[in-house]
């Protein structure tokens, strides 16, 4: 039986954990709850938006981790496209990831398992690379482990995208505020309307090719425009 | 005054330079913020898609937030204010 039914599940403080830390924690943990089995476990999680993939893996799989990230294919990848998980029984025998097989043998690794995780939007694929044979029932026993780790990578995903989003808006919001300030400035002095003060910026923007917070800054900072 | 014909040259213009500029809605619709636009994303998305009239000044909001990415990418604004596309 694959770890302790009565074990705490995995819990994360997103709100204090950068994401890839997550990443090291869901694989650390998968591992522990899969150990003497395993000699190495891995993450991919792929579609996250921000560009390029994030990994993470444990020391007996950072290398052959590497092999997968590096030509975008192997057993995490196709279970990620194929959302079922890939096995590979016996490395002697598989002709696709050849590299990978070579160095999984070398790492006296018998058998692989990929098991998509349903994190949706992201695809995520965690990979374990045992050191004895593929039993016909660990699929079934690793149901719980793989829950685990579908919803820590998934809340913690979300959480780093409303970091992101939450970033983005103070930034807007901060923008926004420079150039009310900027408008109100030009409305006291001239006696114009709001709108005409927003045409007085936007015009001095198009003409010096400066974004309309740096115009609006500019104003509030000497007094004058540019 | 805005005629049918300015509604799509409007359209047309912001679309244009959305797409020359790779620039996605929701990043558009942050820089609308930024420069004092007040509409929620889904209204930005219906005036895009013409489903709701887009009066002069929220298109002036969208040029300039289309504009003011441009400069970021170290690129020459390129989207008219509503009375440089002939609006009164």
């Amino acid at each position: 039986m694959i770890g302790d039914p009565q074990s705490e599940p995995l819990r994360i403080a997103y709100h204090a954990t950068p994401l890839t830390a997550v990443l090291d924690t869901v694989v650390r943990s998968a591992e522990l709850r899969l150990l003497p089995l395993v000699r190495g476990t891995g993450l991919v999680v792929l579609r996250t938006g921000w560009g390029g993939e994030l990994r993470a893996a444990t020391a007996g799989a950072e290398h052959l981790e590497l092999f997968q990230s590096a030509s975008a294919g192997g057993p995490a990848f196709e279970a990620i496209a194929d959302k079922q998980p890939v096995t590979v029984p016996n490395l002697d025998e598989e002709r696709r990831w050849r590299e990978l097989m070579t160095a999984a043998r070398r790492a006296h690794i018998t058998a692989i398992l990929a098991i998509p995780l349903d994190a949706e939007p992201v695809g995520a694929a965690i990979t374990f690379y045992l050191g004895r044979r593929l039993r016909s029932e660990l699929l079934e026993e690793l149901r719980p482990v793989i829950d685990d780790a579908s919803l820590a990578v998934a809340n913690a995903v979300a959480f780093a995208r409303h970091e992101l989003v939450a970033a983005h808006l103070k930034d807007a919001l901060e923008s926004r505020d420079l150039i009310g300030q900027a408008k109100g400035m030009l409305m006291a002095r001239r006696a114009i309307s709001s709108e005409k003060a927003f045409a007085v910026l936007r015009e001095m923007s198009q003409r010096t090719n400066r974004k309309l917070r740096d115009v609006a800054q500019d104003l509030i900072e000497n007094g004058e425009l540019p | 005054m805005s005629t049918p014909q300015l509604q799509t040259l409007m359209r047309e213009t912001l679309a244009g330079a959305m797409q020359g500029m790779g620039l996605d809605a929701d990043s558009l619709w942050r820089g609308y913020v930024a420069v004092g636009g007040s509409e929620l994303p889904r209204v930005v998305d219906d005036l895009l898609a013409g489903r709701q009239t887009l009066e002069p000044n929220e298109y002036d909001f969208l040029a300039q937030a289309i504009n003011d990415h441009a400069v970021s990418l170290g690129q020459r604004s390129v989207v008219p204010y509503f009375h440089q596309l002939g609006g009164d």
